[in-house]
């Protein structure tokens, strides 16, 4: 199920509120609701996956008890393997198969080293990147002793498959709503249904007004890479910068102010990225929740930066490297990993002096720049494509003749403006208006306004990583 | 004056949070109300029951079952489909049949169409036709688009369904009334219920119209093309981008149209009614961009292996006329990506009732 979808909106998002804060004298049966109503969510366009949601569930859950039951941490780290092997296995199978057979029979053919391996053609799981990592930040988390396991199956299927962020984030750990799960509020909290109210209208106005609008405007664009020129080429990456920025943006907004209905606090995921000066400043500020995960569960494991400098850009790499290859199954993803830990690691090796001197303005720029490019092979089906691509943006394929109708037309109009949005505009968090009846009134139009548009479907990109 | 800065100032009152909470939603409940009253009541689909404006498109439904009302004794043979099978010439079909037809295609027609005609038929005359000839699009078997709801605002033909259309459909019927192109259409089907006084309007207005035996005229382009300015490119890039939405979304054959298929083919074969079927054609350059950038080519090769299996389990004639090598056809006569002109319609006609001279006599 869609946020953006009538049957969402009009229907199971009121059902499922009124059961929430109707049973607050049930709290198990409130828990139920959410489960229920979570898995009818997830399960709408193919229920068998909910299984794989269940699965991962109960054996997290299990591992989990067995864990805190074991003083010795050799015993607890049999069963956070497990966890791990399940997770990761589950996750190795369903998105990287295909991938894995398809370089296989690469290589194969290239060195005519036999016949092809058959490719699986598995169709991905939404969300299922999310949801295997929050299930593993749990074992991890209670294998360290910061977190005890949860209270009931009940309340860790609460927490797994919460609806509001169980697709595409943000990457909630246990320890973020391990108190909230224990002291379910009992009456609204009018404040924040409020601010929920403001964060889900900015973000569904992000994802509809804005993303949707420069997609329509751009994504034309890349039907024909054969003939995309230089101006086209530009056009086509600011237009994919800004989409990807307000629809990812967007869903986090909407999926914060959805949990804020319920009474849940989620981690904050964006806070103006491009508006960052460097590019660590950029990953600090850009899907947060999953470079913090990142930093907790890989790079501070792999050593941090505690042996040195070497070992810390090593470890920068490999980080990098992984979160690229969660992203996706392809080598685009992969290059786009290395790329985001080259420019780190190439960050951290310049001198504070030089740091220093960049104006503030140049580093926004060139941070954005960087970004930019990683953006293409980021939207990139392949190399093929990656390639062609960049050779148009960098006047490989020519320069068009009508430059000027270019810069006049929507395809560059709209990524602009979307662009000084991105760049003048406050952050939603922080951005909170003082509750007046005009800013209810102006938040009801513009949702309406959303609304008239469901009837173009149309999913968030992070859903299919 | 003092009013206008009293509500102002009013409308820049802090409020307590849950004054704020009950204000936007009322407003916004107000706002979607509005607007759905609004659709419901211009109605410009013709989605929800009687209508006072002009549709701003053919309730093809509703117009074919009149002409089939209007004929003098029930055809003995229907033509049922999708647009793409309007041009069929009954005429043609009578030559080669002896048989009178009907071409009861519709605007999107659907499986779920062709049971509802079936079962009409059968209510209004007691029997079946003798023929049935079924154009079946292969993009008309998807979960993603529901049924035409314009069958729904067709009591004569919608009761005869009614109880198979699943509840979502149904839901999805009534949530277009908080579209945007619901919205536009209603806004244009005003605008033109105020222009109709005009004389101009009811030329403009008959671009497309259907003979007495339900076949389609395209007034308007026959006479472009006459003149030699039709703007076949514009059409071909309008189908493009239409297919290659609905190609890309389209991941599996839907089991609810298939089974619709099965009742209506069933249904005749079951009662005497001879059935042909065929796969409709795509131009050569529409089909060559579906098949690259879409998964058409998979769609199609299940919904023919299927058909074919339709086939021999029925025994009704199915023939894959997809292709314009099918059928011997004229990438040129076509009036957009999906529909042919007449002399493709003949061969096609030609391919299906390629009939030995007992089939002939069989048929009547």
């Amino acid at each position: 199920m869609l946020f953006n979808s009538y049957i969402f909106l009009l229907v199971f998002l009121p059902v499922i509120l009124a059961l929430w804060w109707g049973l607050v004298r049930w709290p198990g049966l409130r828990l139920a609701s959410l489960v229920v109503g979570s898995y009818l969510f997830y399960g709408w366009w193919h229920w068998e996956y909910t299984l794989l949601l269940l699965v991962s569930t109960v054996v997290d859950y299990w591992l989990g008890i067995q864990m805190a039951k074991r003083e010795n941490t050799r015993d607890r780290g049999i069963f956070l393997a497990l966890s791990v092997i399940c997770n990761l296995g589950m996750l190795g199978y369903f998105k990287y198969s295909g991938f894995l057979s398809e370089s296989i029979n690469g290589l194969l053919d290239t060195f005519r080293l036999g016949t092809p391996l058959s490719v699986p053609d598995i169709l991905l799981p939404a969300g299922i990147s999310f949801y295997t990592f929050q299930t593993l930040s749990y074992s991890v988390d209670i294998y360290r002793g910061e977190i005890k396991p949860a209270r009931s199956l009940m309340a860790f299927a609460a927490y797994v498959s919460m609806f509001p962020q169980l697709i595409a984030g943000p990457i909630v750990r246990y320890s973020d709503v391990e108190l909230q799960m224990r002291n379910l509020p009992q009456t609204p909290e009018w404040a924040n249904i409020s601010k929920g109210i403001w964060l889900f209208v900015i973000g569904m106005s992000q994802k509809i007004l804005i993303a949707d609008t420069v997609s329509n405007a751009t994504s034309p664009l890349l039907s024909d890479m054969g003939s995309l020129q230089f101006f086209g080429g530009w056009c086509a990456l600011l237009g994919y910068t800004i989409q990807l920025y307000f629809d990812f943006a967007g869903y986090s907004n909407m999926a914060i102010g959805l949990g804020l209905f319920f009474g849940f606090h989620f981690p904050q995921n964006f806070d103006s990225p491009y508006k960052s000066s460097n590019i660590q400043m950029f990953w600090r500020r850009w899907h947060m929740s999953l470079s913090t995960f990142l930093r907790d569960y890989l790079y501070i494991p792999l050593g941090g930066n505690r042996y040195g400098k070497i070992l810390a850009w090593r470890n920068l790499l490999i980080v990098m490297l992984l979160g690229g290859i969660w992203h996706g199954a392809g080598w685009t993803f992969v290059l786009w990993g290395l790329l985001h830990g080259c420019l780190l690691v190439g960050f951290a090796m310049t001198p504070d002096s030089i740091k220093d001197r960049i104006p503030r303005h140049l580093g926004v720029c060139l941070t954005l720049f960087c970004v930019m490019f990683g953006w293409l092979l980021f939207r990139s089906t392949n190399l093929a494509m990656a390639y062609e691509w960049s050779l148009a943006i960098f006047g490989g394929h020519g320069i068009e003749s009508n430059a000027l109708a270019i810069v006049k037309s929507p395809m560059f109009l709209f990524p602009s403006i979307g662009l000084l949005f991105c760049w003048m505009a406050p952050n939603a968090e922080r951005a909170v208006p003082t509750w007046t009846p005009a800013v209810a009134v102006l938040l009801a139009v513009m949702l309406s306004i959303c609304i008239l548009r469901f009837d173009a479907e149309s999913p968030f990109l992070y859903f299919q990583f | 004056m003092r009013l206008i800065l009293n509500f102002l100032r009013c409308m820049a009152r802090p409020l307590a949070p849950r004054t704020y909470t009950c204000v936007f939603v009322a407003t916004l409940s107000a706002l979607l109300l509005l607007v759905g009253l609004f659709n419901l009541c211009v109605n410009p689909y013709g989605q929800y029951g009687r209508r006072g404006l002009p549709p701003i498109v053919q309730d093809t439904r509703t117009q074919k079952t009149d002409l089939f009302n209007d004929l003098s004794a029930p055809a003995d043979g229907l033509i049922l489909g999708s647009s793409r099978s309007m041009k069929i010439e009954t005429s043609y079909l009578n030559e080669r049949t002896s048989l009178q037809f009907f071409n009861y295609g519709v605007n999107h027609g659907r499986p779920e169409d062709y049971v509802a005609i079936l079962k009409m038929y059968h209510a209004q005359t007691g029997r079946l036709p003798k023929a049935v000839v079924m154009g079946v699009d292969i993009a008309s078997l998807n979960d993603i688009v529901p049924a035409d709801a314009r069958i729904s605002a067709e009591p004569r033909l919608f009761r005869h369904i009614q109880r198979d259309i699943p509840w979502h459909e149904e839901f999805e019927r009534y949530s277009q009334l908080l579209s945007l192109h619901q919205t536009k259409a209603s806004f244009k089907s005003v605008a033109r219920f105020v222009k109709r006084k005009s004389p101009e309007y009811e030329d403009t207005a008959k671009e497309e119209f259907f003979g007495a035996d339900g076949v389609i005229h395209y007034a308007r382009r026959s006479m472009e093309m006459e003149r030699g300015d039709y703007d076949f490119e514009a059409a071909l890039d309008f189908n493009q981008r239409e297919f290659r939405a609905l190609f890309s979304n389209f991941r599996s054959l839907s089991p609810t149209r298939l089974q619709f298929l099965r009742d209506a083919v069933k249904l005749c074969t079951e009662n005497d009614c001879r059935v042909y079927l065929f796969t409709t054609v795509h131009h050569p350059r529409l089909r060559e961009q579906l098949v690259a950038k879409t998964k058409f080519e998979s769609r199609e090769s299940e919904a023919i292996e299927w058909l074919q299996k339709l086939s021999q389990e029925t025994g009704a004639r199915f023939l894959d006329l997809g292709r314009i090598e099918a059928f011997n056809g004229d990438p040129s006569l076509f009036v957009d990506g999906i529909h042919p002109l007449e002399p493709n319609t003949r061969k096609m006609t030609d391919c299906l009732f390629r009939l030995t001279q007992e089939h002939v006599y069989a048929l009547q």
